[in-house]
């Protein structure tokens, strides 16, 4: 049923949305892409995971992946690009590769290269509304996403923090100039684009069950598909693009043929990349 | 209040700046006059932090600024307000106003754009809009409110006037000169030499990164001689 199928693309799109976001203000700030960003993805996914083996509540692994891919994200804004700012800008976009195939190795050592799962997610209690059926647990994820969504918007509009990162965006310099601490607002936009990234892991594996390792190298690929459809640069058109990615794959899945997802949405993003690089929503005022 | 002494400076292999000396007094209005790329930009883009200074030193109110970062500089009351005005594009005028007070408290932010719309009113009707949709004129009112809504104890202007209507620069420049009375120092960099020279106590000229000439203003602007070969004779 079509309206089932939009319920569901939008979870899952809500997810990638949260991916998007991350790239977006981490290119606002730097004018560089994070390609470890896929795996910070991953490593909430896991932080979460262990927390949920341990006993832990899914709350509680929520709060490790936010926390937890935050703090890796930090740790590559102070590898992979703070001692290379003033290298060329493929220097630390190449080393971010590098720190995430680490990444991936050592979660291979610890978690093994099988799937992983989160212990007993079980059948959720399932809502029918509407001649629709949503999972309790559905609704949670969309609760979630929607609102570190609306939260991050709101953060970016109408906070100090929200306008110190616009401003760096639009003119690191002057925005140094008048008071404004360069490497204060390129951590906090690490931390809160890693965090975003780890959220979405365990939502995402919550519902889709099972991941390896491996699972950034995709999730990171579609969160930048996401960005580009959205419009580079432009925070709600990360989140548009993610929804529009999630509801492609869906209904691609439901009507046409779950094997092809991928040929389908890496085709559009190859076409977006071709013919409207500036994506749906172009960033005001040429900011990219 | 602050000292700059035998300073040097540059981009990569080229030197602009060769021991330059400069020092500006509290309630002082200080001229640098010269050429274009005479280095009057470099020496302010140094003084901010912005750029490395190679050799010499600058002090302000007794504090070494030398490899002390853009916004450490910015905290301790120093602003510049760039040449070509640089105002966040993408930022509301009141933003752009806001990023001048980062360092401030709630109350201080809000006092601080109370004053700057009333030097400014236009900005007051305009603080919604995106300051890339103001006109030229505002664009430089909306950079020199930004710098002076964190209330700078010496503030630093590169070229004010370039590229404004007349009408526009005669309104910047009587706003520097009721600035005069509150006790900050000002260091203006300009092309237009008699304007300049007009509004300031003492004046610098540089020439090829190096300080030709100083002297108090008056004297400087009315030595027809000094006007024609160093500044080029603006009518």
């Amino acid at each position: 049923m079509f309206s089932q199928q939009l319920v569901n693309g939008i979870t899952l799109g809500s997810t990638y949305a949260l991916i998007a976001i991350g790239y977006t203000l981490v290119l606002g700030v730097l004018k560089k892409l994070n390609l470890a960003h896929g795996e910070l993805f991953m490593v909430g996914t896991f932080a979460g995971i262990g927390m949920a083996a341990a006993g832990a509540p899914i709350v509680v692994s929520v709060g490790a992946a936010f926390l937890f891919a935050g703090l890796v994200a930090v740790a590559i804004e102070r590898t992979c690009f703070y001692p290379l700012r003033n290298a060329s800008f493929l220097s630390p976009m190449l080393t971010t590769i590098a720190f995430g195939i680490l990444l991936q190795n050592v979660a291979t050592q610890i978690f093994g290269s099988d799937p992983s799962r989160f212990p007993d997610t079980g059948r959720s209690v399932e809502l029918h509304i509407a001649g629709l059926t949503i999972s309790a647990l559905q609704v949670a994820i969309l609760v979630t996403a929607f609102g570190l969504m609306i939260a991050i918007d709101v953060l970016i509009r109408h906070t100090r923090w929200g306008i110190a990162l616009r401003a760096t965006s639009d003119d690191p310099e002057t925005a140094a100039q008048h008071g404004i601490n360069p490497s204060r607002v390129t951590i906090t936009t690490f931390f809160v684009s890693g965090a975003l990234a780890g959220v979405a892991g365990v939502l995402t594996t919550l519902v889709y069950s099972q991941v390896t390792p491996l699972i950034g190298i995709r999730q990171g690929l579609i969160g930048m598909v996401a960005m580009v459809i959205g419009g580079l640069g432009n925070l709600r058109g990360a989140m548009i693009g993610g929804l529009a990615v999630g509801l492609l794959e869906t209904l691609n899945d439901a009507y046409f043929n779950a094997g092809y997802r991928d040929l389908v949405i890496f085709s559009v993003f190859f076409a977006f990349l071709v013919l409207r690089p500036e994506g749906l929503f172009p960033a005001p005022g040429g900011r990219s | 209040m602050l000292i700059v002494e035998r300073l040097s400076a540059g981009y990569g292999e080229t030197e602009v700046l060769t021991n330059v000396s400069i020092r500006i007094g509290r309630g002082e209005i200080v001229a640098i006059v010269g050429a274009n790329g005479a280095g009057k930009s470099t020496l302010l883009r140094t003084i901010m932090g912005s750029l490395r200074m190679r050799t010499g030193s600058a002090r302000f109110d007794n504090i070494s600024l030398a490899g002390r970062a853009p916004y450490r500089i910015a905290g301790l009351g120093i602003r510049l307000v760039p040449e070509g005005r640089r105002i966040f594009p993408n930022l509301s005028v009141e933003e752009n106003l806001l990023t001048g007070v980062y360092l401030g408290r709630q109350a201080s932010r809000a006092a601080a754009l109370d004053r700057v719309f009333a030097l400014f009113p236009i900005l007051a009707e305009r603080r919604n809009h995106q300051a890339a949709t103001l006109s030229g004129g505002q664009q430089q009112m909306l950079a020199l409110g930004r710098a002076l809504a964190g209330e700078p104890r010496l503030l630093m202007l590169d070229e004010p006037s370039l590229g404004l209507a007349p009408r526009v620069i005669e309104e910047i420049f009587s706003t520097l000169s009721e600035l005069r009375s509150s006790e900050i120092g000002i260091l203006l960099v300009e092309q237009n030499a008699r304007k300049a020279l007009a509004v300031a106590d003492r004046a610098y000229v540089l020439e090829n990164g190096q300080v030709t000439l100083e002297g108090p203003a008056p004297e400087l602007a009315a030595n027809r001689a000094i006007v024609d070969a160093y500044l080029g004779g603006h009518a």
